[in-house]
């Protein structure tokens, strides 16, 4: 640990976390709600209800494990241990059922568990004297008592509340999502005030460095840019129409009123959308210090896809951290790297780290009165049974050259915007969906109706052997008769892939997408 | 009637492992580390334990030790009293349990104990007659009175059924495991289940499991270093959707207890080995979080004391010592 030297420009040392233990005092640790549940008869309607089928006991403990860390009598090690306990019995719930079906409740739990752990953790250096010690400083009588804290523990921390945002998803309440940010916001500050003190202004100071890495990247140096070469660009032989600009009633006309009537809207690209979002100027999603800078130094998880492929075997997921992923899979190249492809994919990054939200724009598109699922599609009804979004659905999908989104159709109209990096398209439209050979039912009870047995690599001959691509077509005869349309979607592009539209989808240098999806439907304009 | 003992260790943030007093919450019970004896009576065993609460049989009387939850207090109730094994609960909630009249050739599998309560099974089969049911967190097997045993239950965990579902036999309905059929050392005996396992001890002693190994991720989520370093490690080699007998370093099992992730076995000859995590102490081994593999443990027991039965709580777990001479 390194001792704070004081230095009059900057921040007592010791603030931040003062900061940071009264606010999760005050956040996380207020027992009140969970006394309120255990009250006979039932509290009133002001009353979080959520957590009432975890049953009495799990409440009777975590009451008193949340009074334990308001009133420190309890041994700092006790209530860590039962929080973990609490924590294992949650998870072993989102286990039990299909994640659909998870009751609340244990979600609920474990975002309880998990924010009342990182307070608890927060405290150990003054446990049994925290509040005397708050008190005391906000009289003025003896600033500066609270020792700086651990990278250790600030690592421990957000790895703590990702590991909730992830697993359990973010917190229904508004207030608690405000107060998970100031959490981050202190952790910020915390280490900016301790890369200071220590003498050193290297930003890369406040970046973790994993242990037994093969090698640092040193993100200060170099040009600051993921590698942008791109290892083969397949020709474009059937290309998608594309419109420098387009208006919001353009857009509407053409995919309203389709040319041909038995295809359906098809798909467009819109080249100049997203000049003006931040993260293609002044906040720049190509660099990755911004990235890190966004990320607390690259501590924040992220869920990452292992293998090329979704319907790969050995595919796998795994959560770690973004400054692993940037080292491990983004700035590696992966011929060298060990460590094969890692993509995050299809993953709402931007309620887990706001900050980011606000570097991007949703699309005018989104909002379009848009088509009925088209009836030459197979799932059209499956699809209009799917509730109206009020907003768009947003995912990042950042990952290196090489990653492949098997051919597939989603529920939903999607514009996929491409912030960093080009990827390749290819797409079919609903009526050719037979000649595609749609997945089925598969072992577990997963339905795969939505994916095609194809793999379009090995169908072009990019992937695999002359023997594979002849075996496909013996075996998939119809899928050389399909039609198709693709693209080449370069920086700044946006694509309009219509609801029910076959998707294959290949990154061809790093990249950074965004996709949109929305299904606002005609109805809403015969309502007004 | 010889004098016996029922040993226990592990989890007991419930204080559910002291049948004397209660939980008092300024000092609250932290996990026993090492096996002790907790009852002492002429004639007890374990007979279910929730996540908050132990229930045992002690002569005639049930005893509830820690918070029980609405399950337990059911089995507690008289009107269970006599078919107590023919009753399990999953841990996604899913109840199995015999007919209500009492025929013990139909299992009715309910959504809820709500529905068990108010008998709307969703499931109703017809099946020979069943000995003992047990549950694990999606599945649920039940032992026949010849030694077969029946399995049904969630198919996203196809491999804890230990069969492969077919049309005939979908995973949802109770059906027979055909790899525990016709083993070398005869029918089954037992069966006992919990987290993602269950084991089987034919009549010739060996033992058998299948399902799948605990979840990298059940571990990820649980800070401060514990248990982190146990992610990847598995419980037994043998350990898939089809059946196989494991080798208990060469011994004969007379008894056998799986709990979630991690499994207790007892010897003919009375030794006592364990395997896989030890976090709550559920092991009985004060010094490590995980058993990788066999290790025996050896409680202090009395002279003349011998060891002749074991059972998995929730990450807690019990023997019966009894004295001999």
């Amino acid at each position: 640990m390194m001792s704070p030297v004081s230095n009059v420009e900057n921040p007592r040392p010791g603030s931040g976390e003062e900061e940071l233990i009264s606010h999760c005092l005050n956040s996380f640790c207020n027992p009140e709600q969970l006394e309120a549940l255990q009250q006979e008869p039932e509290p009133g309607p002001n009353f979080d209800q959520s957590l009432r089928p975890c049953g009495d006991a799990i409440l009777q403990l975590l009451l008193v494990l949340c009074k334990g860390a308001q009133d420190q009598k309890l041994p700092h090690n006790y209530i860590i241990e039962r929080l973990d306990d609490l924590l294992e019995i949650a998870n072993e719930k989102f286990y039990a059922f299909p994640f659909k079906e998870v009751p609340f409740c244990w979600r609920e739990l474990f975002r309880c568990a998990s924010f009342l752990k990182i307070s608890v953790l927060a405290m150990e250096s003054t446990w049994g004297k925290t509040q005397d010690l708050l008190e005391a400083s906000q009289n003025c009588e003896s600033p500066a008592l609270f020792q700086i804290l651990d990278e250790i523990v600030v690592d421990e921390v957000v790895r703590i509340i990702d590991m909730a945002l992830i697993m359990a998803g973010p917190p229904t309440l508004h207030e608690t999502r405000v107060s998970i940010d100031r959490v981050f916001d202190l952790l910020q500050k915390i280490l900016k005030a301790s890369s200071l003190n220590s003498g050193s202004s290297d930003a890369s100071n406040n970046v973790p460095s994993p242990p037994s890495k093969r090698r640092k990247i040193n993100v200060a140096s170099s040009d600051d840019r993921f590698p942008m070469l791109s290892s083969f660009s397949p020709p474009i032989l059937k290309p998608i129409l594309k419109f420098e600009t387009l208006s919001l009633g353009k857009f509407e006309d053409q995919i309203l009123h389709p040319k041909d009537e038995n295809l359906g809207s098809e798909p467009v690209i819109i080249q100049n959308c997203l000049d003006f979002w931040p993260a293609r100027n002044e906040r720049p999603w190509s660099s990755p210090s911004y990235l890190l800078s966004k990320t607390i130094g690259g501590r924040r998880l992220v869920p990452v896809e292992l293998g090329r492929s979704y319907v790969d075997e050995g595919w796998g997921q795994k959560i770690i951290s973004f400054k692993e992923f940037l080292d491990e899979y983004m700035l590696n190249d992966p011929k060298i790297s060990d460590a094969g492809v890692g993509y995050l994919a299809q993953h709402n990054l931007f309620s887990q780290i706001p900050a980011l939200r606000n570097d991007i724009a949703i699309p005018d598109f989104c909002y379009a009165s848009c088509p009925p699922p088209h009836h030459s599609s197979p799932l059209a009804a499956k699809h209009s049974e799917l509730p109206q979004l009020e907003d768009p659905l947003l995912n990042a999908w950042f990952g290196p050259a090489g990653t492949i989104s098997p051919l597939h159709t989603d529920p939903y109209h999607n514009i996929l915007a491409q912030v960093v990096g080009k990827k390749y398209v290819r797409l079919y439209a609903p009526r050719e969906s037979e000649k595609l050979y749609p997945r089925d039912i598969e072992d577990g009870g997963v339905d795969m109706s939505n994916t095609s047995t194809l793999d379009i690599g090995v169908l072009a001959g990019w992937d695999g052997i002359v023997e594979e691509k002849e075996d496909a077509h013996e075996k998939f005869p119809l899928a050389f008769e399909a039609d198709y349309v693709e693209c080449i979607l370069n920086e700044g592009e946006c694509l309009y892939i219509p609801l029910g539209w076959w998707h294959y989808v290949r990154s061809l240098s790093s990249s950074f997408s965004v996709s949109f999806w929305f299904n606002g439907s005609e109805k809403v304009e015969e309502d007004l | 009637m010889a004098y016996k003992e029922l040993y226990a260790c592990g989890f007991n943030a419930w204080n559910q492992l002291n049948f004397t007093t209660g939980i008092n919450w300024a000092q609250p019970p932290r996990n026993e580390r090492v096996f002790h004896s907790i009852v002492q009576h002429p004639d007890i065993e374990f007979v279910y334990a929730s996540i908050s609460a132990v229930l045992i049989r002690k002569g005639p009387d049930l005893l509830i030790a820690g918070h029980p939850d609405a399950f337990l207090t059911l089995i507690q109730s008289r009107r269970l009293q006599n078919c107590r094994h023919h009753i399990a609960i999953a841990g996604n909630g899913k109840v199995a349990a015999i007919g209500l009249d009492g025929s013990n050739s139909i299992i009715n599998t309910y959504g809820s104990l709500n529905e068990y309560q108010i008998n709307k099974p969703q499931t109703s089969v017809r099946v020979p007659t069943i000995k003992r049911i047990v549950a694990n967190r999606t599945a649920f097997h039940a032992l026949t009175s010849t030694g077969d045993v029946v399995s049904w239950g969630d198919l996203r965990f196809e491999a804890l059924l230990g069969r492969e579902p077919i049309e005939e036999y979908p995973g949802s309905h109770p059906s027979v495991v055909d790899d525990l059929a016709a083993l070398p050392t005869g029918p089954i005996r037992k069966i006992t289940s919990q987290g993602f396992m269950t084991a089987a001890i034919t009549e010739g002693n060996d033992l058998y499991v299948w399902g799948e190994q605990p979840k990298p991720e059940l571990r990820t989520g649980n800070g401060n270093g514990k248990g982190k370093e146990n992610a990847q490690l598995k419980l037994f080699e043998e350990l898939t959707g089809v059946p196989s007998a494991v080798d208990v370093l060469g011994y004969d099992v007379l008894d056998a207890a799986i709990g979630e992730g991690y499994a207790l076995v007892l010897t003919t000859e009375g030794r006592l080995f364990v395997i896989g995590d030890n976090i709550n102490c559920q092991l009985g081994l004060p010094e490590i979080t995980h058993a990788a593999e066999w290790i025996e443990v050896i409680p202090s027991l009395q002279r003349g004391q011998r060891i002749t039965a074991v059972w998995a709580g929730y990450k807690n777990s019990f023997l019966l010592v009894e004295q001999l001479f």
